[in-house]
């Protein structure tokens, strides 16, 4: 990686920089189209000379280009602004819960890796075998149950029937309380091992006919060798453009296995700001949410000129 | 007519008809049958009113259980209604919105990857990137806030779900165009002073549409799950109507006593959609095997 792999990812970064700022542009403009934050504070008696107050102190009598420089600066910095419910500043609130629902997304990633990597290789190199029929039925099953379902049937049959497992909450967080974590680790990585399931199966089909692979056995290479590391690492490509989709689609399940599990977390807080119109907390996350987004494909973009030598000179030859 | 070579004539026997219908997929498209059928004539088929409440007959189990009752087969919910009838209605708010948000998000997702792909430059690096902003966003996270914005409603569900679906096909579409653009037919038409409009919509969009079709019956399954996921989390088409997602959210309280409540409309949704999954497989190595990564 020299040079013009630099320059190609510092084009991207711009690229990225351009997008937030336009997606921030958005979002401020539906949260300002939604009503009056100083109605939203304010009790249903107040006074006009109690608005014109409110507003005053939270800046929307000013003009809309300089309350857009503000709500960006806010967002640079982390600067939120006050929870109209909780009346405490929105990073205060919003650490703990972004603790919790990494924990979770985590542990449900790695569960996801232990199982989807290996699954999806064996239903390749065994097709049409016992691993996959059962690699594909299990994927069928995945992307076809919605996963605030599964949730509450794990709940059903776990925790009231057998009893094994809490229905919610986090307990202490920490390892001592894993319990708490089974079921909405299982609930919230099961789209995703299905997609991931699929997606490499058929990826690494394609790849094991190509020449290179002939090659490799024709040179001696044991079997497990050309499947695992060059059969592998070429059917990653896809996998790689799927996990920057993964980060959004993380976020998306996040809400809803926490609000199925009660898990303290971002998404459960988002699914409560929204129901009480708590626009900071609401911008915050989707803030938040939007620089991951970015964040992840910028880090894909990156890795693609490291990994697959294509990009690499497709990236020498734009810069 | 007659310029038909023989050939394909005889292969018009019943027994090779025979033979085409056993390939079908006929378990998916029986289920989608089914959910079509409850869609469009909902109320006539329920066994009984959807909306009958009988508080003394709350919370029956289904007929092949202790205490059940052959007239409620799947069992009754907190306010006595037929579990099975709300199942047979609710098909119908699933399927509007699904419908409704893939003709939009497709139409609009084509027309752009269309113009993106046949122009291209600068203009559509810009659309490329921008849609694939679009794809990375998390799409519970935008309808939830667009809810909060303009207030649930059936129009609201078909818009945000909507907002996503047309970068996927602007993707498709766009990389189709992109090679169906330098084939000789088009050169051709464009020496014979085709408008670019003429090229677009008369040359190169019956070329991608295969494409498309198979993406819709792919993407459908999505939308369902989508639409069944807004509905649980309330931002969904609201109350009174039936949908599927707001049922199982409703018997979320009572499942420790009456699980059934949630369970069978929970397994309507898996099941529909697991039926346009497999159609959508189907129909993907029928019409373009090339598009086995979607």
């Amino acid at each position: 990686m020299g040079g013009p792999a630099i320059r190609y990812i510092g084009g991207r970064l711009v690229q990225a920089l351009v997008t937030y700022v336009l997606f921030m542009a958005a979002l401020f403009v539906a949260t300002r189209a939604s009503g009056d934050p100083a109605a939203l504070i304010l009790p249903a008696d107040a006074t006009p000379e109690m608005f014109a107050a409110a507003r005053h102190s939270i800046g929307t009598d000013r003009p809309y280009i300089e309350q857009f420089l503000i709500f960006l600066r806010g967002m640079a910095t982390f600067d939120f602004g006050r929870s109209i419910v909780y009346r405490e500043p929105v990073v205060d609130l919003i650490g703990p819960r972004l603790l919790a629902s990494f924990k979770l997304q985590l542990a449900s990633l790695a569960l996801v890796v232990v199982t989807a990597f290996p699954l999806g290789v064996l239903a390749a190199t065994h097709r049409g075998k016992a691993v996959d029929h059962v690699a594909r039925f299990a994927a069928a099953l995945g992307q076809a149950a919605p996963s605030f379902w599964v949730g509450l049937a794990l709940v059903a049959l776990f925790s009231v029937k057998l009893g094994w497992f809490p229905a919610g909450g986090m307990g202490d967080g920490g390892l001592a309380d894993w319990r708490f974590f089974v079921l909405p680790t299982v609930t919230g990585s099961l789209f995703l091992f299905a997609s991931l399931v699929r997606l490499l199966r058929s990826s690494m089909l394609e790849t094991l006919n190509a020449d290179f692979v002939t090659l490799a056995r024709a040179k001696g290479a044991p079997e497990w060798r050309v499947v695992w590391l060059h059969v592998l690492r070429n059917a990653l490509s896809p996998v790689m453009t799927f996990m920057a989709i993964w980060i959004g689609a993380a976020a998306s399940g996040s809400v809803v296995v926490e609000v199925v599990f009660d898990w303290p977390g971002v998404g459960a807080m988002f699914v409560d700001a929204i129901g009480s119109h708590d626009f900071p907390v609401i911008q915050a996350v989707v803030g938040l949410v939007a620089v991951a987004v970015l964040a992840a494909n910028l880090i894909v973009d990156a890795l693609y000129t490291v990994v697959d030598p294509r990009v690499r000179l497709v990236a020498e030859a734009h810069a | 007519m007659s310029a038909v070579a023989p050939g394909a004539e005889a292969e018009r026997t019943p027994g090779s008809l025979w033979r085409a219908a056993r390939g079908l997929p006929w378990i998916p498209l029986l289920i989608i049958a089914v959910f079509v059928a409850f869609s469009a004539f909902g109320e006539s088929l329920a066994p009984v009113s959807s909306t009958a409440q009988n508080l003394r007959l709350r919370f029956l189990p289904p007929a092949w259980l202790a205490g059940g009752n052959i007239h409620f087969p799947l069992g009754t919910d907190n306010l006595g209604r037929d579990v099975l009838s709300r199942v047979v209605v609710g098909a119908r708010a699933s399927f509007v919105v699904s419908i409704a948000a893939l003709a939009f998000g497709s139409v609009l997702g084509s027309l752009i990857g269309l113009v993106s792909g046949f122009y291209g430059g600068r203009v559509d690096a810009f659309i490329m990137r921008f849609a694939d902003g679009m794809m990375a966003f998390p799409l519970v996270l935008a309808a939830l806030l667009l809810v909060a914005v303009v207030g649930p409603g059936v129009a609201t569900v078909v818009f945000a779900t909507s907002m996503i679906l047309w970068a996927r096909f602007a993707r498709l579409v766009r990389g189709e165009v992109l090679s169906v653009r330098e084939r000789d037919f088009i050169l051709l038409a464009r020496v014979a002073g085709a408008s670019p409009a003429r090229l677009m919509f008369v040359h190169i969009l019956p070329n991608v549409l295969n494409s498309v079709v198979v993406l819709l019956t792919l993407e459908l399954g999505f939308v369902i799950i989508v639409e069944a996921t807004l509905g649980f989390l309330g931002a969904g088409v609201p109350p009174p109507t039936p949908t599927w997602g707001q049922m199982v959210a409703g018997g979320r309280t009572y499942l420790e006593t009456a699980w059934w409540i949630s369970v069978f409309p929970g397994l309507a949704i898996a099941l529909v959609v697991l039926a346009f999954n497999l159609l959508g497989d189907w129909l993907r190595d029928r019409l373009d095997p090339r598009l086995r990564r979607l």
